[in-house]
C-alpha cells in the first residue's frame, strides 16, 4: 500500500510536468528578436523587420511568452553593440528551467580568415562594416559561447540570414521511440540552431510571401501546427528544423536548404505547446502595470468602482481658467480616472522667455473644481464612467 | 533510523514538504556577487593581458598596470620613478612633443589632453583611460608607443624649474602633508626617501631605469568594455608583441618594518612655527596578503576606521568641535602594508584626541566588536563589492590590484567575497588585538612647537626635528 | 531505500524559478493623491536611485520670505523626520553604502539616494516620511538660522568669491522671482516657524511632487512598495502655481558691475572681467545649443587652441578664461571670465575682442575639428554616465519639471548628434549681441599694488606668461 501510495505520489507529480502548457515544461520563456532591413554599408533588405515582428507576435499570442521577456531590435537599434548587450542580459535572466529563442533576420556574411584560410560566418547587425567583419559583426562562433554559458534549459537560435551554415555538432537527438522519450527531451538540456541555409547560399524573401522563404513557413509551421509531424500536442525544435528543410527547398527550388543541428551534444528538444484555450483569472503578475495602478488605487480608495453619474467634464486639448488664481490658464491633457472622484491631468500656462507652444508646464493632477470653463471658448463634454469615453 | 514501513502516509508527505525546503536553498546561490567573464593570457615577451566584456556601452576602458613603483627607487637617487614615469607622455618617436600627444588625446575625447588616470606611488604605476569602441586601436597604439617608445625629451620648461628650484627657499617648497607622509613612511620602514623634491634627472638615467623596469614582463593590460576578445588580441599583439624586454632583471629592494613588540610608543616631532593647527599620524602594522587573518583585519579596520557615520572613528570626532578631517586607511602592500589614522586638530584639542584614539585602541583589543558591527561591516563589502563588478572602470581597476598587488588568480579573486563572509566574530577581535595595539605603535606629529609643548611632555624620548631637515638614515633603525 | 525515495520527492517538487525582468523601459504613472511617480528599469548592476523632486524653488519665495526653501530643505535634510533621525539614517545608509545629496535651486528642490537594490524600501520609507513628517519648530529655526550666519560669515572670509556673488546678483532684473540664492541673513532671520510650516506643507506635498526610481527594479513589485508609503498621504489644496519668470517689462540691471577684492591665495594683484549674456528658456533647443558652444568654447580654451587665442588675441589681452552656462525656466545666462595676473586688464579691449570673435563665429562657424571633438568627448560623458543612475534619474526630473516632460531626457545628445555649424552660427548670430551684454569687473588685491607694479605688469604679461603658460 506504502509503494503504490509513493509510486503514485510520484506519478502525479510527474504527471503534472506534462499536461497542459509550456508554464509546466518551462518556468519563463525569453526571446530575442532581431530584424534589419535598413543596413549602413550594405544594401538593404525588404521583409526582415516583417519577419521580425511577425515571429515575435507569435511567439507572446501563440506560444505564452510574456511580452516583458521579449525583446526586439529593429534596424538602427540593432547594433553590434545593442546586440552584444541584449544577448548578454539573455544570459544573466534565463534560468535553469527556462527556454530562450534567438531570432536573427538579416544580412549574413563569411570571411576567409587565418592561415588555412577557414570560412568564418558572422551576422551582421545594422551598423556592421564588410571591409572590417572582426571589428564590426558577430561572429556566428558567439552563438555558441551564449548556448555555453547561458544557464537555460532549452536554446534555439532561429538564423534568416545569408550564408548561415557554420559548424556545429552533428549528434542526432533522441529517437521518438524512446522510453520516455517525453520525459526525456523536456527534462535534457538542449542547445539548437536552425539556420536558413548552407553556408554558401543565399536567402530568399519575395513579395508575395511578405516574408522570406524561411520565417514563412517557420510561421506556418509552429502556428499553423504543419511542423507537428507525429500528431501529438506540441512541436519539437528537430520537427520544426525537418519540416523547414522540406519547405523552404520547395519554395526556393533548392537553392536554399535550412541546416538543423545542435551546438552541443546534449540530447534535449525545445518544445512549442500552443496556449491553452482556458480563460484563467490574472494574478498580479499577469497584470500590465497600467491595470495593477488602477487596482491598487482601487483598493487604497477600498471601492470597486460603482456605478456614477456621467459627469460633465472639460475635453482634452481645451484650455480653461485656474479657480484660485483665474489669471493662469490651463490646458486639459486628459482626464484622471480614480475610484475617489475624477481629476484632471493638466499644465499651466508660464510666462517664460519661450516661444508659446513651449510655454506649459508639466503635466499634475489637478482637482476638477479647480478648473474653470471660458465661455464660448471652452470644449466641454460628458465623461462615460462606462467606456472611459468622453462624449 | 527512519524507514518509509514505520512512517505513516501524513507524515511521509510533510517530511518530503520539509526536506525540499531544506533543499531549495542549495539552488538559490546569489548571483550577483559573480565574478563576470575575464579571459586572461599572456605574451611570449612576458606581458600579461585581461580582456573582460561588457556591451552596456560602446565605450572600452583601458587600465595599464605597471609593477614598477618609488620603492625601486635607487638608494642614491630618490626620485627617477616619478621622474621616468612623468616624462612618459613628453615625447615618443611617434609623437616628438607633449603638444602631439595632447592632440591626440584630445582627438579621442579626452577633455584636458590628458590620461584620465597617471600616476605613480609607491605600489604601482597606472595608465587608464577610455574610450569610444571605434577608437580602441588608436587608444592602444598611443599606450604602446609613450610605454615603448619615450625619447624623454630635454625641455625648457623642466630646465627653468630646475633653476627656480635651486633659487627657492627650500621651506616654501614643502607642503605639511608632505612631510607627515614622509616622516611616516620611514619611520615605519626603513624607506629613505628625500621630503624634498629633487631636479630632474638626466636623460641617460631616465632611459636606463626604463629600461629597467618598464619591461613586458612588469606590466598587465586589462581591457574592459564593448570589445571582441579576438580582435583585441589581435591589436595587442601588433602593438605590444614586438616589445622585448632587457635580460638584465633588476632585484626588488628590501624594506623592513620598524614596528615589533618591543616598539613601544615611538614619536617624531617636526616644527613647523608658522602651522595654525596640529596634524598627526599613527602608524600601525597590518596584515601581509598572504597572511590567514588578512579578511578578519580588513573587517576589523573596517568597523573601526571605515564605516562612515558607523565607525569607531566617526565617534571619535564627533566628540570634538573643530572640522578638520580624522580618518584612517589600511594599506595593503606586499612588503610594507599598515594601518595609518591621520588627523587634524587644534593645538588645545591635541592630547584629548590622542587619549581618545588610544582609549579606542585599548577598547578594541579586548574584544569589544560586536555581531552586529561585523554584520554591518560584511554587508557594506558585499555592497561595495558588487558595485564593482558591474562597473568596467571599477572592475578594471579592482581586478588590477588583487592580480597584482595581491598576487591572486582570477578564482581566488571571485572568492574573495565568500572568505570575507566566512569571517567569524572570534576572528575579527583578534585581528583587532593585533593591529590596535595601543602600546606599540608610531606617531608623527608637525605644529608648532611651543604649542604642542603640553602634548609633547607626556612622551620620553621624542624624536625632534626642524621643517626641511634632511631625514637621518640612523633615526630609522629600530 | 530511503535515497531512492528523497529522489522521487526532489524530482517531483523541484520546480521553482527565478524572475527577472529585461532593461530599458520606462513606466509612469500617476498615484490618485497627485504624486507622479516615472520607474526606469536598468539592470547593470543590483543598484537602484531614487529621487524626489518638488516643484518648488526659489523663484516662488516672494519679497517676504527670501530664504525659505533653503531653510525648509536644510530642516528636512539635516534634522530627519519623525521616524528616521538624522543619526539612524546616517547609520542606515553607511550600511548600505548608499551615496545621497540635496540641491535647492530656483526652479526646483531635489533629494537623491542611490542604493543597494535591497535598501530601495528603506528609502521609500525615508522619502514618504518626508513629505509628513519634517520636524520644524522654534528650536530646529533657530539651528537652522544660526548655521546659515555661520555659513554666510565663513563664504565672506572669502573676499573674491563673494565678490563674484554680488557681481552675479547685481545681473538679476529687480523684481523678477529670479534673486540672490544666498540672501542676507537678516532676511533669513525674519522668518517665523508658522510661515516655514506652511511653506512645506503647501509644497512638500505628493501633487507638487516627481518620484523617479532607476535602476535594478521590478516594475509590478516596486509599483505596490510605492503605493505601499506613498498612497495614503494626502495632497495639498493649496500650492500656488508659477509665478511669470519672463524679463519683458522689467527693467534690466545696469551695463557694468565693478568689485573689488582681497585673496588670501593671491600674493600678487589680479583682474578677473566677466561678460555675461541674456539667454533664453530652457525649453527653447537654441539654449541646449548655446549650451554646446560654452561647451565648445571651454574645450578650446583647455586646448588652447585657435578660437581661444582669438578671443584672447594670443593671450596678450588675458592670460586664461572661464565658461559657465546657468540653464534655468525663466531665462538663462552664459558667462565668460577672463583672468588676467599683476593687472586687471582693459574693459574695453577685452568686451571689443570677445564681440568680435563671438562675431567672427557667427559668420563662420567652429573649427570642424574642434566640432568632432567636443562630439566625441560629449559621447563619452554620456556613455561614462550610464552607470550613474542617480545621474540618469536627475536627468528624468530635470526633464519633467524644466522642460515639461521627462520623454525630454536625451534631447541634449539628440539636439548634440543633429549640430551643425549652421546651427552654432545662426544662434550665436541672434543671442551674442551688445545689447544683451552685461559686464562684471573683479580687481584683486588692489591693497598689494606698489610702485613697482607696473613694470612687473609689462614683464611679465609681455615675456614671461607669453612663453610660458602656467596651466598648461
Amino acid at each position: 500500500m506504502k509503494i503504490l501510495l509513493k509510486y503514485c505520489f510520484c506519478f502525479l507529480s510527474f504527471g503534472l510536468t506534462q499536461n497542459i502548457g509550456d508554464g509546466d515544461i518551462y518556468d519563463n520563456s525569453w526571446a530575442l528578436i532581431i530584424g534589419i532591413n535598413d543596413y549602413e554599408n550594405v544594401p538593404d533588405l525588404h521583409y526582415a523587420v516583417e519577419d521580425a515582428l511577425a515571429i515575435k507576435n507569435m511567439l507572446i499570442n501563440e506560444f505564452n511568452f510574456s511580452r516583458n521577456n521579449v525583446r526586439v531590435l529593429i534596424d538602427k537599434e540593432a547594433t553590434q553593440s545593442n546586440i552584444n548587450r541584449e544577448m548578454s542580459k539573455l544570459l544573466k535572466s534565463a534560468d535553469v528551467n527556462d527556454r530562450v529563442v534567438f531570432y536573427f533576420a538579416g544580412h549574413g556574411e563569411t570571411e576567409a580568415l587565418g592561415l588555412e584560410e577557414v570560412a568564418t560566418g558572422f551576422l551582421m547587425p545594422s551598423d556592421a562594416d564588410v571591409e572590417n567583419l572582426y571589428f564590426s559583426a558577430i561572429p556566428m562562433e558567439d552563438l555558441r559561447n551564449i548556448s555555453k554559458f547561458s544557464k537555460a534549459k532549452h536554446m534555439l537560435f532561429l538564423v534568416d540570414a545569408c550564408y548561415s551554415g557554420l559548424a556545429a555538432v552533428n549528434t542526432r537527438g533522441l529517437s521518438t521511440n524512446s522510453p520516455n522519450y517525453i520525459d526525456k527531451i523536456t527534462r535534457e538540456n538542449a542547445r539548437q540552431i536552425i539556420t536558413a541555409g548552407q553556408k554558401d547560399e543565399k536567402v530568399l524573401e519575395k513579395d508575395e510571401w511578405e516574408h522570406s522563404a524561411f520565417t514563412k513557413n517557420l510561421i506556418s509551421g509552429l502556428k499553423d501546427k504543419k511542423a507537428n509531424s507525429n500528431g501529438d500536442d506540441f512541436i519539437t525544435a528537430s520537427e520544426l528544423g525537418f519540416y523547414l528543410q522540406e519547405k523552404v527547398s520547395l519554395d526556393t527550388e533548392n537553392s536554399q536548404t535550412p541546416q538543423v543541428k545542435r551546438l552541443t551534444t546534449h540530447e534535449g528538444e525545445m518544445i512549442f505547446l500552443s496556449k491553452s484555450e482556458k480563460t484563467k483569472q490574472k494574478t498580479d503578475d499577469d497584470l500590465n502595470l497600467q491595470e495593477l495602478v488602477l487596482k491598487l488605487s482601487q483598493q487604497l480608495n477600498n471601492s470597486q468602482s460603482q456605478i456614477q453619474n456621467n459627469q460633465i467634464v472639460i475635453k482634452p486639448g481645451s484650455i480653461g481658467l485656474y479657480a484660485r488664481n483665474p489669471s493662469k490658464e490651463v490646458m486639459i491633457v486628459r482626464v484622471f480616472y480614480r475610484p475617489s472622484g475624477l481629476a484632471y491631468v493638466a499644465k499651466f500656462k508660464l510666462n517664460i522667455e519661450a516661444a508659446d507652444e513651449l510655454s506649459w508646464s508639466r503635466v499634475s493632477v489637478i482637482e476638477l473644481n479647480d478648473v474653470l470653463e471660458i465661455p464660448g471658448e471652452t470644449k466641454t463634454g460628458i465623461y462615460n464612467y462606462n467606456t472611459g469615453i468622453i462624449d | 533510523m527512519i524507514t518509509l514501513n514505520k512512517i505513516p502516509g501524513g507524515a511521509f508527505f510533510i517530511y518530503s514538504i520539509i526536506i525540499c525546503y531544506l533543499i531549495t536553498p542549495l539552488f538559490s546561490e546569489n548571483l550577483e556577487n559573480k565574478l563576470p567573464y575575464i579571459e586572461e593570457y599572456q605574451l611570449d615577451n612576458g606581458l600579461r593581458v585581461l580582456i573582460a566584456p561588457n556591451y552596456d556601452n560602446p565605450v572600452v576602458y583601458i587600465n595599464v598596470y605597471i609593477n614598477a613603483s618609488t620603492l625601486d627607487d635607487p638608494v642614491n637617487h630618490t626620485n627617477i620613478a616619478e621622474d621616468a614615469f612623468y616624462s612618459l607622455d613628453l615625447g615618443t618617436s611617434k609623437y616628438p612633443s607633449e603638444d602631439h600627444i595632447r592632440d591626440k588625446l584630445f582627438s579621442l575625447g579626452s577633455d584636458d589632453g590628458r590620461f584620465k588616470w597617471f600616476y605613480i606611488n609607491y605600489i604601482h604605476g597606472t595608465i587608464q583611460d577610455y574610450f569610444l569602441k571605434k577608437d580602441l586601436n588608436e587608444g592602444l597604439e598611443l599606450i604602446s608607443e609613450i610605454l615603448i617608445h619615450p625619447t624623454y625629451p630635454i625641455l625648457l620648461k623642466k630646465f627653468l624649474l630646475s633653476i627656480v628650484f635651486h633659487l627657492s627657499p627650500k621651506t616654501s617648497l614643502i607642503r605639511n602633508h608632505n612631510l607627515l607622509q614622509s616622516h611616516s613612511l620611514h619611520q615605519y620602514a626603513n624607506i629613505y626617501k628625500d621630503i624634498l623634491p629633487k631636479p630632474t634627472s638626466g636623460k641617460k638615467d631616465l632611459i636606463k631605469w626604463h629600461h629597467n623596469y618598464f619591461r613586458p614582463e612588469n606590466i598587465t593590460i586589462m581591457v574592459s568594455g564593448d570589445v571582441n576578445a579576438i580582435y583585441v588580441k589581435k591589436v595587442i599583439g601588433k602593438y605590444f608583441g614586438d616589445w622585448e624586454s632587457t635580460e638584465y632583471i633588476p632585484e626588488k629592494r628590501n624594506y623592513s618594518i620598524n614596528l615589533n613588540d618591543n616598539t613601544g610608543i615611538k614619536l617624531r616631532f617636526i616644527n613647523v612655527e608658522s602651522n595654525k593647527d596640529a596634524l598627526i599620524s599613527i602608524m600601525q602594522g597590518a596584515p601581509r596578503i598572504n597572511d590567514e587573518w588578512l579578511y578578519a583585519g580588513m573587517l576589523a579596520h573596517s568597523i573601526f576606521g571605515e564605516q562612515g557615520f558607523s565607525s569607531r572613528l566617526s565617534n571619535i570626532h564627533s566628540k570634538f568641535n573643530f572640522y578638520g578631517k580624522l580618518n584612517s586607511s589600511l594599506k595593503k602592500h606586499p612588503t610594507i602594508p599598515y594601518v595609518q589614522v591621520i588627523g587634524e586638530a587644534q593645538y588645545k584639542e591635541l592630547s584629548h584626541l590622542y587619549y581618545e584614539i588610544q582609549q579606542e585602541f585599548n577598547n578594541l583589543s579586548n574584544n569589544s566588536i560586536t555581531k552586529a558591527e561585523l554584520d554591518r561591516s560584511k554587508k557594506i563589502r558585499l555592497h561595495d563589492y558588487n558595485n564593482r563588478l558591474h562597473n568596467p572602470r571599477r572592475l578594471s581597476t579592482f581586478i588590477q590590484d588583487n592580480y597584482n598587488v595581491n598576487g591572486y588568480s582570477l578564482d581566488e579573486i571571485s572568492n574573495k567575497w565568500k572568505y570575507i563572509q566566512s569571517v567569524t566574530l572570534e576572528e575579527v577581535n583578534d585581528a583587532a588585538s593585533i593591529i590596535f595595539d595601543a602600546d606599540n605603535l608610531m606617531m608623527v606629529v608637525v605644529g608648532n612647537k611651543d604649542s604642542c609643548a603640553i602634548f609633547l611632555e607626556q612622551f620620553e624620548n621624542v624624536e625632534y626635528y626642524e621643517h626641511a631637515e634632511e631625514l637621518r638614515e640612523s633615526a630609522s633603525s629600530p | 531505500m530511503i535515497y531512492k525515495n528523497l529522489f522521487f520527492l526532489l524530482y517531483s517538487f523541484i520546480l521553482f524559478s527565478l524572475s527577472f525582468s529585461l532593461d530599458g523601459d520606462v513606466h509612469d504613472f500617476f498615484l490618485p493623491n497627485g504624486l507622479k511617480v516615472i520607474l526606469q528599469e536598468r539592470h547593470g548592476a543590483p543598484k537602484v536611485a531614487v529621487s524626489i523632486a518638488y516643484n518648488v524653488g526659489s523663484h516662488d519665495e516672494s519679497k517676504e520670505k527670501r530664504g525659505i526653501n533653503d531653510i525648509v530643505t536644510k530642516a528636512i535634510v539635516l534634522e530627519g523626520t519623525q521616524l528616521y533621525s538624522n543619526k539612524k539614517l546616517s547609520k542606515r545608509r553607511d550600511e548600505y553604502g548608499a551615496g545621497y545629496g540635496d540641491n535647492a535651486s530656483y526652479d526646483l528642490s531635489l533629494f537623491w539616494t542611490e542604493i543597494h537594490i535591497d535598501g530601495l524600501d528603506f528609502i521609500l520609507d525615508v522619502e514618504s516620511d518626508r513629505m509628513t513628517g519634517v520636524i520644524i519648530n522654534d528650536d530646529v529655526l533657530e539651528k537652522m538660522k544660526e548655521r546659515y550666519s555661520v555659513d554666510w560669515n565663513e563664504w565672506k572670509k572669502d573676499e573674491v568669491g563673494f565678490a563674484f556673488k554680488n557681481a552675479l546678483d547685481e545681473f538679476m532684473p529687480k523684481g523678477h522671482p529670479y534673486q540672490s540664492l544666498w540672501p542676507d541673513p537678516s532676511q533669513i532671520n525674519s522668518l517665523t516657524t508658522k510661515s516655514c510650516l506652511s511653506w512645506y506643507e503647501s509644497y512638500y506635498s505628493p501633487n507638487n511632487a516627481v518620484l523617479v526610481i532607476v535602476g535594478d527594479v521590478k516594475p509590478i513589485e516596486t509599483t505596490r512598495m510605492i503605493y505601499s508609503y506613498f498612497g495614503d498621504i494626502p495632497s495639498s489644496d493649496d500650492i500656488p502655481p508659477d509665478p511669470s519668470l519672463s524679463v519683458e517689462g522689467i527693467e534690466l540691471t545696469a551695463s557694468m558691475s565693478k568689485h573689488s577684492a582681497s585673496s588670501k591665495y593671491f600674493t600678487f594683484p589680479g583682474g578677473v572681467i566677466g561678460s555675461f549674456f541674456y539667454m533664453p528658456s530652457a525649453r527653447e533647443d537654441d539654449a541646449v545649443i548655446l549650451k554646446h558652444i560654452t561647451n565648445i568654447i571651454e574645450l578650446s580654451i583647455e586646448k588652447r587652441d585657435n578660437l581661444f587665442k582669438r578671443f584672447s588675441k594670443n593671450r596678450r589681452l588675458f592670460i586664461n578664461a572661464e565658461v559657465q552656462y546657468i540653464t534655468r525656466l525663466g531665462y538663462s545666462g552664459f558667462f565668460l571670465y577672463s583672468f588676467n595676473v599683476f593687472k586687471t586688464g582693459s574693459v574695453n579691449k577685452i568686451n571689443k575682442q570677445i564681440l568680435s570673435t563671438l562675431k567672427y563665429v557667427g559668420n563662420n562657424g567652429i573649427e570642424d575639428k574642434l566640432l568632432k571633438q567636443y562630439k566625441r568627448l560629449e559621447l563619452l560623458g554620456e556613455y561614462e554616465e550610464y552607470y550613474a543612475y542617480n545621474l540618469i534619474a536627475r536627468r528624468l526630473i530635470y526633464a519633467e519639471l524644466i522642460l515639461g516632460d521627462y520623454k525630454y531626457y536625451n534631447r541634449e545628445l539628440e539636439i548634440l548628434n543633429e549640430l551643425t555649424n549652421d546651427d552654432i552660427k545662426r544662434v550665436v548670430k541672434k543671442y551674442f549681441t551688445n545689447d544683451n551684454r552685461k559686464t562684471i569687473v573683479i580687481s584683486m588685491n588692489d591693497d598689494k599694488k606698489s610702485w613697482y607694479t607696473p613694470i612687473v605688469s609689462f614683464v611679465a604679461n609681455q615675456f614671461v606668461l607669453r612663453l610660458w603658460d602656467p596651466d598648461k
